[in-house]
């Protein structure tokens, strides 16, 4: 029981971050319709910042529920890196206690527990994850159905907030692009590195995309075609 | 509640929980290691960071530059240098977003 109250304390940072972005996803959710049930329901279910923030706002733009869930299956595919990275960690955990914690490996958690696992005795790690994976989880559920349910009273008595909250896509898309640009920076060829020419091609396909009314297009193509050109012209190892 | 939209949240729900769940029953290191040279993993490895890429300039509006430097466009400097510095001190993904939006809350409340 101290190692899970001991993952929830260290959950303490992830709970004061995902809170106000939870909020604000329930916000916009139901501002594109959806009802509140509906809006706690996603949180409940997918548990996926990013995801649900680009599902919503794909659906938001007209894009048909299949095709926004091939986008988001799509953005999901970075877990397996996640999961697979973490895996020497959880050693020793039954494949009962691994399930029961892959549900909750957001980017944040990941990013978290990547660091702090190893300090961990073995035995103590599964009940320390869990306790992680809870605050970051009740955070985010709770900031959702508040968003979703006071969203219209908070828009209106504080209608500062409305265009501060719709920043929190950008900036949540922003704060996972970080890491990848520091990581690249780090290698000696900045500019001919492979995550630096995908990154830059992708945001120039989808921009270029988007502004003529083609976005949905512009994010399969950013997502096939970049790649690609990272490979052909950007050096792995330099 | 909408019927189909609650179809996809669950299928959504079961994706997402699939991949993070399925590199604890098959290995898959060899396909996602760094260290692998296929070229499957190459471009799965990248794949990541151009989808990631391509959703930020979708969430950015096109239009934002269209009315030269408005408040829009300060607001969203604001935010991003925001969150740039964040990442900079604590490279913590949440406090950043919160961060940015709190900052863009602070220019909105002075200038709306």
């Amino acid at each position: 029981m101290t190692n899970f109250f001991a993952g929830l304390r260290t959950s303490l940072p992830l709970i004061i971050g995902y809170f106000p972005v939870a909020v604000a996803f329930g916000i916009s959710a139901t501002s594109i319709g959806l009802s509140q049930l509906d809006a706690t329901l996603i949180s409940l279910i997918i548990f996926a910042g990013a995801s649900q923030f680009a599902f919503v706002g794909l659906l938001a733009e007209g894009t048909s529920g299949l095709t926004a869930m091939l986008i988001v299956v799509g953005l999901n595919l970075r877990h397996l890196l996640y999961s697979t990275s973490i895996s020497p960690a959880l050693k020793g955990m039954s494949l009962k206690q691994k399930f029961s914690v892959a549900f909750g490996l957001t980017d944040e958690v990941f990013a978290s527990a990547f660091g702090l696992l190893k300090n961990i005795p073995k035995g103590n790690r599964w009940s320390w994850l869990v306790g992680l994976e809870l605050g970051a989880y009740c955070s985010w559920v709770i900031g959702t159905w508040i968003g979703a349910s006071s969203g219209d009273l908070l828009l209106a008595k504080f209608g500062f907030l409305e265009p501060a909250l719709a920043f929190a896509l950008p900036a949540l898309f922003l704060s996972l692009l970080l890491p990848m640009l520091v990581s690249a920076k780090a290698s000696h060829s900045f500019i001919r590195n492979r995550t630096i020419i995908t990154i830059i091609s992708a945001m120039i396909i989808a921009f270029g995309a988007n502004a003529l009314g083609q976005a949905t297009l512009g994010i399969f193509g950013a997502a096939l075609i970049s790649p690609l050109l990272g490979i052909a012209l950007g050096k792995k190892h330099e | 509640m909408n019927e189909s939209i609650v179809f996809l949240i669950i299928l959504l729900g079961v994706g997402t929980y699939l991949t993070r769940a399925l590199p604890f029953i098959f290995k898959l290191d060899k396909w996602l290691s760094e260290d692998s040279q296929t070229f499957i993993a190459q471009f799965f490895q990248l794949m990541g960071p151009a989808l990631i890429a391509a959703l930020f300039a979708f969430s950015l509006d096109p239009s934002l530059f269209s009315h030269g430097i408005s408040n829009e466009v300060i607001g969203t400097a604001i935010g991003f240098s925001a969150v740039i510095a964040t990442f900079v001190l604590w490279k913590n993904v949440g406090l950043c977003v919160f961060s940015g939006i709190l900052a863009y809350a602070i220019f909105s409340f002075f200038t709306i």
